[in-house]
């Protein structure tokens, strides 16, 4: 298979905007914390996730990037919600990338393997030799870190930072510091129907 | 023209201020010119203002403090676009939350023009407004404030 065809092969499987890492921060406030934190953390693993942090005012988890959304939306009611974040980062293109590297790679080592089956001189035997070895390794560095890119896109990290209701660390949402921004959302909206 | 017949049809055509046709199948309450609201059957508001603008900032300012005030108040952004208003640019978010254990969606779009700030909103049960995206859309793209 030429360079060409194997990068039209790859390129209809390249992933599209799903392939994205993508991380939650929520803070709740209730009266019983740790009890909270043990619900998300068994939630999680029925999910399929697993805890990857814990100490006294917070849990972060890995979970399947499909269930964040529903995860993240449950979490609220287990609590008073405080604050709410999400970050996405865009891994496509690198995963995309990744897949064409590795496919240009892979094309020269089998033109490397063929020159290897047909050349009789000893001395380019052993450059090719030398340069097959190197662009193999160049290759499994290059499918490791495709693998790592699409664990990531597959899970999602969910930190959950969980307060005493009315206790010292107690935060509400502050008003914006600019005024239009303040009478901008569904609750000022609403209230504009009669 | 008779220049008598002039002035009331450049009133009438609202050409200072805000011009924001409501979305297909809404109900509109008489606009001003810095305020257009209306209303679907199924409960969705929608709603075009401008609002003076300050501090004076550019879009890339506001998208970012309006994206930051949504999530401070329990928004989730499921959609961020860009369109464009008389050329200029602005910037879109789609959001949903829960208001009173009901899922709610709400559309907002921005731009800064000079002193002014353009704010076009939509909002209310996502039922609804699964129903009236398309025509929200089509409301939105032709809002125009001069």
């Amino acid at each position: 298979m030429t360079l060409l065809a194997l990068i039209a092969f790859l390129s209809p499987s390249a992933p599209g905007p799903a392939a994205s890492h993508r991380q939650v921060e929520v803070s709740l406030e209730c009266t019983q914390p740790d009890s909270v934190a043990d619900r998300i953390l068994l939630r999680a693993q029925a999910v399929g996730g697993w805890l990857s942090n814990r100490d006294d005012h917070s849990v972060s988890v890995r979970i399947p990037t499909d269930s964040l959304e529903s995860f993240s939306r449950w979490t609220w009611t287990l609590a008073k919600r405080v604050d709410y974040s999400l970050s996405v980062q865009d891994l496509s293109e690198r995963i995309s990338d990744l897949k064409v590297s590795i496919a240009s790679r892979d094309t020269l080592l089998r033109a490397y393997v063929a020159l290897l089956d047909s050349s009789n001189s000893s001395y380019q035997l052993r450059d090719v030799e030398r340069l097959g070895a190197n662009l193999a390794v160049e290759v499994g560095n290059l499918r490791g870190e495709l693998g790592r890119e699409l664990s990531r896109a597959r899970w999602a990290d969910l930190t959950v930072r969980v307060g005493q209701l009315g206790g010292p660390t107690s935060t509400l949402p502050r008003p914006s510091p600019f005024d239009w921004i303040n009478q901008t959302g569904l609750q000022p909206l609403r209230q504009e129907s009669p | 023209m008779n220049a008598k017949f002039l002035l009331p049809t450049i009133l009438l055509c609202g050409c200072a201020g805000l011009k924001a046709p409501p979305p297909a199948g809404f109900a509109s309450f008489p606009a001003t010119s810095e305020t257009s609201v209306a209303l679907s059957p199924d409960d969705l508001v929608w709603r075009v203002r401008l609002l003076e603008d300050q501090p004076v900032a550019d879009l890339a300012f506001w998208k970012s403090s309006l994206r930051h005030h949504l999530e401070q108040h329990g928004h989730l952004v499921v959609d961020s676009f860009p369109l464009r208003w008389e050329g200029l640019p602005a910037a879109g978010y789609e959001t949903r939350l829960t208001v009173e254990g009901r899922e709610s969606s709400y559309m907002v779009a921005t731009s800064p023009r000079k002193d002014k700030i353009l704010v076009a909103e939509a909002g209310g049960p996502s039922s609804s407004f699964s129903r009236h995206r398309s025509a929200l859309r089509i409301a939105l793209d032709s809002v125009r404030a001069r």
